[in-house]
């Protein structure tokens, strides 16, 4: 039984914060799976130069001592040593800035044309999103709100704090831009597993582009202080579902559907636009 | 398999390589305009420049544009 549990929690992704979790969420993204690898990049030279200082340290705490040692040494110069000491601290970083400044630039690289544009809209205390792609006119944009459901409503199984009534329904592997921004305070828009935060200020439009490689639900939260429910506002109302272009096909019957409709079947939700309380 | 779906929306525009994507909604809305002034009311040349603006630009912005090329002032 134990094996069998054991087996199911490396098979699951981890794509939603775990109690007691030490490290990442699962990538969902190439831009998350980067910053891995920076950080296991950074995190083996901070083993060494712990390892290096504490023993150091512990050596000469160990040995301070007045009847063991009751002549302390009283060396004050050491040309070799000083010019090690800091020449390899010079390199050190030298090895930590390459994969970093190669990871910070090929994230703000946009390369390929994206899409599908969602515009995801921060309000106190609930996300709007937008899909405008496919308007024909100025007044047929999808538009729905996600909220957090309440705990109260919670089915079994769900995470609390974390659901939302109408998740955002993106395709998977094709390169998304998402705009955020905010209709009254400051939010942020945050995604773990696809490595993505992105804050949400009132009048100001913030792109950020993303291209998600598997199918599966993630969860995030609101990242940037915006009242009292803060802490009850899923930032991206959890990215849904994401799904291939092709499942949405398939599951639409007939071929004379507009596409709004089709992202609105998959969405789950009933394009309203403007009706907020 | 039914329709073939296209994903298309607005392109990466390169005058906007940035994060902060403001003037780019705003560019492209007012290039609409411009096109609809060069080219006619009726003229479908234009509907690119308008599904672009519809894509970035939210669409609570929309009314508050339309509302001050109006002269109207926003309560």
């Amino acid at each position: 039984m134990i094996v069998l549990e054991w087996l199911f929690l490396t098979i699951a992704p981890c794509d939603a914060a775990e109690p007691w979790q030490l490290g990442s969420q699962d990538a969902a993204s190439p831009m998350m799976q980067g910053i891995m690898d920076l950080h296991h990049d950074i995190f083996f030279f901070l083993i060494l130069i712990l390892v290096f200082v504490l023993r150091i340290l512990v050596r000469a705490l160990w040995h301070f001592h007045y009847q063991k040692n009751p002549i302390p040494q009283r060396i004050v110069h050491g040309t070799t040593i000083e010019i090690l000491r800091t020449i390899f601290p010079s390199i050190i970083p030298m090895f930590i800035a390459i994969p970093s400044f190669a990871l910070l630039y090929s994230m703000d690289e946009v390369v390929v044309d994206p899409a599908i544009t969602i515009k995801a809209i921060g309000h106190q205390w609930y996300r709007t999103y937008e899909y405008s792609d496919y308007n024909s006119s100025d007044e047929e944009s999808l538009t729905f709100d996600s909220y957090t459901i309440p705990e109260d409503d919670l089915e079994l199984g769900q995470s609390r704090l974390l659901e939302v009534d109408n998740r955002v329904v993106v395709p998977a592997k094709t390169h998304l831009r998402i705009i955020v921004t905010s209709a009254d305070v400051p939010h942020s828009w945050a995604v773990p597993s696809s490595g993505v935060k992105c804050d949400a200020v009132p009048g100001r439009l913030n792109q950020i582009s993303i291209s998600v490689q598997r199918e599966g639900v993630y969860y995030g939260q609101c990242s940037e202080i915006c009242g009292t429910n803060h802490a009850f506002t899923r930032a991206p109302g959890n990215i849904g579902r994401l799904l291939s272009p092709l499942w949405l096909s398939r599951t639409t019957p007939g071929a004379s559907h507009p596409r709004s409709k089709l992202l609105q079947r998959a969405a789950g939700a009933v394009g309203s636009q403007g009706a907020r309380q | 398999m039914a329709d073939e779906i296209e994903l298309k929306t607005a392109p990466a525009d390169f005058r906007f390589p940035t994060t902060n994507q403001t003037r780019h909604c705003f560019t492209r809305y007012i290039e609409f305009h411009r096109c609809l002034a060069a080219k006619g009311e009726e003229s479908n040349e234009c509907e690119r420049f308008a599904k672009y603006y519809r894509s970035l630009c939210p669409g609570e912005w929309h009314n508050e544009i339309l509302q001050g090329r109006q002269g109207k002032q926003p309560c």
